[in-house]
This record gives C-alpha cells, sequence and structure tokens, in this order.
C-alpha cells in the first residue's frame, strides 16, 4: 500500500467514506508533496468531529459530546497522575493538593453530566448500553480490580520494588484503558439508545471544562515556575491541560458555526 | 468574515454551478496559481457542508459534486462585497486607481 493510501486510511471513517475517493485521488497527483498537508488534514479532522459529513446536526453534536468526554478524562488522568508524583504542591492558596483535587474532579464532573447524552428510557435501550459497557468495560475493571485486591492482600513495603512498580503500572493502564473504552462506548451508542445533548447544554458543559483547564493549566504552570527549576512533568501537565483547554475551545467554535436546527 | 480563505476560494469555485473536488481545485488555481493541498481542500469542503454552504448533488461514478445552496451564495456574496471594499480602499491609499 502506497503512503498516500496509508495517510488517507488515517482519516476518521465519515470523512473518508464521503470525501475519500477524491481526496486520494487528489493526493495521488500532488505525489510526496501533498504528504505533510494529508497529514495537517488527519490532525485537523480528528480534532473537529462536528465537520464530519453527518445524517443531522444531532449526530454532529453527538460527536462533539464525546470529543468533550475524551478531553475530560485526559485532563482528569493528568491531573492525578501529576498529583501523585507529589509535584504539585503549593503553599498558601494556590496549593493544588487533595482538596483541590477534589474542586477539580467535581468541576470535572458537572462538565461530564452536561456533555453527556441522555439515555433513552427504555428497557430496550438500557439493555443494550449495559451489554456494550460490559463488553466494553470489563477488561478495565477486572484489571482495576485485580489491582485493589493484591494491594489489600499486603503489597506494600516489604515486597520487591519492582513488583509494586508493575502493580502501579497496572492500576495507571487500568484507568487509561478505562477511560478509552468508556469514549468508545459512548460513541457507539446510536441514535435509538441516546439522545444527544442539546447545543446550549453542550457549550456550557464544554466552557466549563475549557475554563477548569485553562485555571489549572496555568496555576500548574506557575507552580512549577515559582519554585525556581521547572520540574519537567509539572511544565508537561500545565501545558497538556493548556492544551486539552484549546481543543474545547475549537469545540465551542465549532458548535457556534453550526446551523441551529436540528 | 464567516468563511477562511480556502473556503472562500472553494464558494468561488463553485460560483459558476456543481462541481467536483478535482474541478473545484482546477479552477482554483485558475483563480490563485497554485492549487490547495489535498487536506485543505477537502477539509474546507467539509466545513462548507457543515455550516450548510454547499450541499452534496449525489455521487457520479466516483465523483462527489457539490454545489452552492442559498445561504452559501448569499455568505459568498457578502465576502466578496467585503473583500472588494478592503481591496478598493487599500488601493486608494497607495493612490493606485481602483478600476
Amino acid at each position: 500500500m502506497s503512503v498516500t493510501k496509508r495517510l488517507v486510511r488515517l482519516y476518521p471513517d465519515p470523512f473518508r467514506e464521503h470525501w475519500g475517493t477524491g481526496l486520494e485521488a487528489e493526493a495521488q497527483d500532488g505525489g510526496w508533496r501533498s504528504w505533510p498537508n494529508l497529514l495537517i488534514g488527519v490532525l485537523d479532522m480528528w480534532l473537529h468531529p462536528t465537520v464530519w459529513p453527518a445524517r443531522s446536526p444531532a449526530q454532529r453534536r453527538g460527536r462533539a459530546a464525546v470529543l468533550a468526554i475524551a478531553v475530560a478524562l485526559a485532563g482528569w488522568l493528568a491531573e492525578h497522575a501529576a498529583a501523585e508524583q507529589h509535584s504539585l504542591h503549593l503553599p498558601g492558596l494556590l496549593r493544588i493538593g487533595e482538596m483541590n483535587l477534589d474542586v477539580f474532579d467535581a468541576v470535572t464532573l458537572l462538565g461530564l453530566a452536561l456533555v453527556a447524552p441522555r439515555p433513552r428510557l427504555s428497557f430496550g435501550a438500557a439493555a443494550a448500553m449495559l451489554r456494550q459497557a460490559v463488553r466494553r468495560l470489563a477488561v478495565p475493571v477486572l484489571l482495576g480490580a485485580g489491582v485493589v485486591v493484591t494491594v489489600h492482600a499486603g503489597v506494600g513495603t516489604s515486597v520487591p520494588l519492582a513488583l509494586r512498580l508493575g502493580v502501579l503500572g497496572c492500576w495507571w493502564i487500568a484507568l487509561a484503558l478505562g477511560a478509552v473504552q468508556l469514549c468508545q462506548v459512548v460513541a457507539g451508542f446510536g441514535a435509538d439508545l441516546t439522545v444527544p445533548p442539546h447545543r446550549g447544554r453542550l457549550r456550557l458543559g464544554v466552557g466549563i471544562l475549557a475554563g477548569m483547564f485553562i485555571l489549572t493549566g496555568a496555576v500548574v504552570l506557575g507552580t512549577s515556575m515559582v519554585r525556581g527549576v521547572p520540574d519537567t512533568l509539572s511544565v508537561a501537565t500545565g501545558a497538556g491541560l493548556l492544551v486539552l483547554a484549546s481543543v474545547c475551545g475549537w469545540t465551542l467554535r465549532d458548535l457556534r458555526q453550526l446551523p441551529a436546527t436540528g | 468574515m464567516q468563511v477562511k480563505d480556502s473556503q472562500t476560494l472553494v464558494l468561488c469555485a463553485l460560483a459558476d454551478g456543481p462541481v467536483h473536488g478535482y474541478a473545484i481545485n482546477t479552477a482554483i488555481e485558475e483563480l490563485t496559481g497554485e492549487r490547495l493541498g489535498p487536506g485543505s481542500l477537502y477539509g474546507a469542503l467539509a466545513r462548507l457542508e457543515a455550516k450548510g454552504l454547499i450541499e452534496p448533488l449525489g455521487e457520479q461514478g466516483r465523483q462527489r459534486p457539490v454545489r452552492l445552496t442559498e445561504q452559501g451564495r448569499a455568505v459568498l456574496e457578502r465576502e466578496l462585497r467585503s473583500m472588494a471594499k478592503v481591496a478598493a480602499a487599500g488601493l486608494r491609499r497607495l493612490g493606485v486607481n481602483p478600476a
């Protein structure tokens, strides 16, 4: 398979199904010079799911909801991973310690509640959603449960460091896998199972997530600078949170440009 | 302005009637001297369709022609008038006759 074909295959399925033939013909004509533009196009499309070809504005909002959920979960993971390294502690009001992580979690949950599609209230829909959720989430839940059982069984300081690190790694793999699978679960629910959020609610939820990422990203970056030698993990986390805020901002702009009806 | 440069070029290429992606890029090449990259061209088409400014006509073989909607025509006219106003003002300030 040629490089051009491989690059075209990186586009999201709905985009490729609609525009793939013309895109590939145009790229073949351009030869290797078109590859950077194709790559930028791939990134652009994955960051803007509302512009993928869709049957209705509701389907576009559903895709924006999945992106917002993915962004919220990525931010939650990054923030908790950094906090567990004990690298985000600040004196006084700016302390991003356990108490402030609770605030972060509460705001994330509020944002998630606003952007999440509403389930259709029927037994059939609930059963279908449960089946899909169990199928997708079984592995990360079992892995996480296994770590909890192992820790409670006595993986303490007496156990070799390699084993403790292995258990810790399994915990974070379970969380990351769970986040990815949760997004897949929500993306897999069709219009027969869920109703995408209305534009106003979706924009409010994405706006709340954006505001939180800007605030926490700025505080984390500020913290890492205040303490003299910048801590790499804190800088990466702060910058990552600001990138997530940008993604939320682009989604807000895309939602504003969608037709209001539907 | 409501649309970006590449989107304005695509709308201009569609002003004469429905065409498919390759023909749109050929029209843009005639207009500007260079083709848009494939990612830029089809990204612009996807955005314009999402905004309701263009609509597909159904597949014709391997081609997928699109046409301007009424809203797309109105937006293009507004964009072009705005650009013409800016261009005329700029040329006047340079001491060049806009005509």
